[in-house]
């Protein structure tokens, strides 16, 4: 292990960027936070409004679809034990495979949310459990846009199904964040959202299960406010 | 302002790019993230901490969202190696890349304030919002991978 140690040591080191490469990309910051400063009033604005209405809302803690739980080092855990009671074969989906929500859907024979601020229909299936030649977990996560200008296209959005109720989802609090209960109106559900005590910076995530299916957004303060996850939350959808 | 960002670019541009690369393995990657994340540095710089060990704990956690961020939009990591790094590395640089390609993206990271920064685990489990234990395991499990992986070399 000491001589790989060395090894990364000595790898890391070669990696650096040139003279030229550090004032190139220093200026490009310079050039585009200049463009951005001029917009800096409307964006305060912004945040005060969010803090008057996150302020607003009120934490109702009703457990529906979710239990939190005090874990072995006094933190909490959410755990979410949607479960879907259908049988999948194991060889009905690829990990790593891109499908369309139709596509999904008709696999499934499910119906998945659709979200307004979200024009994009792509998915990965990126993680997959079977079991006696049986599906008992998937997650998918949307695939967002490349090189897109559109904020919403940093929304990471990724949704979990389990067969299985051993296969339950468990979202855990590190010590320096925060928890909320928030209704989404839209849905008549209860989303759980974590978030860093940082005002500025960190995570920002909601889940919430919607007919055995959980669903999560997942945020970082420093692109997107409270207020902007609420309406991405109340913008999910039925479709007929 | 601009003196301020000045000099913790300086102090620091070298070392965030590292990490980022550590994570990415894709120098082109990497310098789009750095980019971005120095300019959340230059639009937050007002509100962030003054002590220059914690603005570099505020851009290494930064650095790490953005990076996965990045890599959920191109889902699969291209591992372009920019030519003029890539000319100057050893075949042991190459290797120790070829070992962290195998790598599952989750232990890149504490592999690299671990051993590379050398922050204890409970900094790094505070960094990385994760338990001390996950940390651990996470560290331990990746030793045992690239130990595996240099014996079969």
């Amino acid at each position: 292990m000491k001589k790989i140690q060395e090894k990364y040591h000595n790898l890391m080191e070669n990696i650096k960027l040139s003279e030229g490469e550090t004032n190139s990309i220093k200026q490009n910051i310079l050039n585009q936070s200049n463009k951005h400063y001029v917009f800096k009033p409307a964006f305060a604005s912004l945040i005060i409004l969010t803090i008057i209405f996150t302020l607003g809302i009120t934490v109702n803690a009703l457990v529906k679809h979710y239990n939190i739980k005090t874990n072995e080092e006094y933190k909490k855990d959410v755990v979410f034990n949607g479960v879907i009671d259908k049988k999948y074969d194991s060889g009905l989906f690829e990990k790593n495979k891109r499908y369309t929500i139709e596509e999904l859907e008709e696999k499934l024979e499910l119906k998945i949310l659709r979200n307004k601020k979200i024009d994009n229909d792509l998915f990965e299936l990126y993680n997959l459990s079977n079991k006696e030649n049986q599906i008992t977990k998937m997650n998918f996560w949307l695939i967002n846009k490349e090189n897109s200008t559109n904020k919403n296209d940093k929304i990471n959005y990724s949704f979990e199904i389990n067969t299985d109720l051993k296969e339950g989802s468990r979202f855990a609090m590190s010590g320096d964040s925060q928890l909320e209960i928030y209704k989404i109106k839209t849905l008549d559900t209860e989303a759980v959202i974590i978030e860093s005590k940082n005002e500025t910076y960190g995570p920002l995530l909601a889940n919430f299960e919607y007919d055995g299916i959980i669903y999560s957004i997942e945020l970082d303060k420093i692109d997107f406010s409270k207020k902007e996850l609420y309406n991405i939350l109340n913008s999910f959808f039925i479709e007929k | 302002m601009e003196t301020q960002f000045n000099k913790i670019y300086e102090m620091y541009n070298q070392d965030i790019y590292r990490l980022i690369y550590s994570y990415t393995l894709d120098c082109a990657e990497s310098k789009d993230i750095l980019q971005e994340t120095f300019l959340k540095y230059y639009k937050n710089i007002n509100k962030l901490p003054t002590t220059s060990e914690d603005i570099k704990k505020w851009l290494i956690k930064v650095s790490i969202n953005t990076s996965k961020d990045h890599l959920r939009k191109i889902i699969k990591c291209r591992f372009i190696f920019d030519n003029e790094i890539y000319k100057s590395m050893d075949s042991s640089d190459l290797e120790v890349i070829d070992i962290l390609k195998k790598l599952n993206k989750k232990y890149r990271i504490p592999i690299f304030l671990y051993y590379y920064e050398g922050y204890k685990i409970q900094e790094i489990a505070t960094l990385l919002h994760l338990k001390e234990s996950a940390v651990k395991m996470r560290i331990s499990r990746a030793r045992k991978i690239i130990k595996e992986e240099m014996e079969l070399i």
